[in-house]
């Protein structure tokens, strides 16, 4: 066989299994754009457990829940409250009782299974929309 | 080693300026007992035309152009072989999960691990062929140069490192069903490993024979 014809050959057939590959990759990956969506609702996730440490913190300290997050821009290491990374208004707090509280997001997507497992404690599923999760002021430590 | 051939080529220069032909200069060396090889490579560097003295053929040289060609041809075959087994491998990982690892854990690292595949494949691969392209075309129009120096050592290198990869990957498929640990998901692998490095080595053989019987 004329060797320029195997290595023709040969190009055609490793570029079909690198496109099928390619092809079969795109149905595993989610889109860019909802990608970026879920990194969004990881920061809320994220910018919400920092909002219940300096709550818990500031708990601990006052033994009282604070009255709202503004509160704990003078009290704790938090320089700003965090707030939503796209319409950038703040996440809504809200005290239920004397022991425990309120905090919503709205998210972009519902969480995906996977990531779950993944970022560990702390973590909470979602679905798309306001959500609110509720959170219990740690119970005070026996001072001896 | 280097004396040795000087001396042929001296010895070749001086018989072909005193006329003998090729042929018998052959014999002669023959009968001194010089390797086969070697007296056919260095009569080749004589071309065959009647002149009053001899005249060289122009060899393979080092060129700085040739030697980025076929560097960055190489590169770019090693890193779409890579990529392209990775991406394979990590199909085989989602569909063969392994039961030892949590199945959201792995999903999630699979699909990053699929993100940086596809992006060496989408750039590498067309790259490498495009330049193999460029090489062959550039081969064809100046038969004088087949393979330049870099040219034969690099595709030697290739087939040392395909080789290798077939080697290992038969020794860990042997020692696997030795241990009679022998899973789809194993053995998916190993096939992909040795047809991806075994189509490479296969190639480039062809590739360095070819060139070698044109010479």
């Amino acid at each position: 066989m004329n060797p320029s014809t195997v290595t023709k050959r040969l190009a055609i057939a490793a570029s079909a299994v690198v496109i099928a590959s390619l092809i079969g990759a795109a149905f595993v990956l989610e889109s860019p754009m909802t990608q970026r969506q879920r990194r969004l609702d990881e920061r809320r996730l994220r910018d919400i457990q920092s909002i219940v440490r300096s709550v818990q913190s500031y708990a601990e300290k006052h033994n009282a829940l604070p009255k709202d997050i503004a509160v704990l821009e003078e009290e704790t290491e938090m320089r700003r409250p965090p707030a939503d990374p796209v319409t950038n208004m703040p996440y809504e707090y809200k005290t239920l009782n004397e022991s425990s509280f309120e905090l919503c997001a709205v998210f972009s997507l519902s969480s995906s299974y996977e990531s779950g497992r993944y970022y560990g404690d702390g973590y909470r599923a979602h679905a798309a929309g306001k959500q609110c999760f509720k959170y219990n002021k740690p119970a005070s430590r026996n001072k001896e | 080693m280097a004396s040795s051939s000087q001396n042929l080529e001296q010895f070749i220069r001086a018989a072909l300026e005193k006329g003998i032909p090729k042929t018998e200069i052959e014999q002669c060396l023959l009968q001194a007992h010089w390797p086969a090889e070697q007296i056919k490579n260095a009569l080749g560097q004589f071309a065959d035309i009647a002149f009053a003295i001899p005249v060289p053929k122009p060899r393979p040289y080092l060129s700085a152009r040739e030697a980025f060609l076929y560097l960055l041809m190489f590169t770019t075959l090693y890193l779409s072989a890579c990529y392209l087994g990775s991406l394979l491998f990590s199909f085989i990982n989602l569909g063969f999960p392994d039961p030892a690892m949590e199945k959201s854990y792995s999903w999630r690292s699979e699909k990053d691990s699929i993100r940086l595949s596809v992006s060496f494949l989408l750039v590498a691969y067309p790259t490498f062929l495009f330049i193999s392209r460029r090489i062959r075309q550039e081969l064809s129009s100046k038969p004088a140069a087949r393979l330049t120096v870099i040219g034969r050592w690099l595709t030697y290198l290739t087939l040392f490192v395909s080789a290798s990869f077939v080697i290992g990957d038969l020794v860990s498929l042997v020692y696997n069903v030795l241990g009679g640990e022998l899973t789809i998901r194993f053995f998916l692998k190993v096939l992909v490993v040795g047809v991806i490095a075994g189509t490479v080595f296969w190639f480039y053989l062809r590739e360095l024979r070819d060139g070698e019987r044109e010479t």
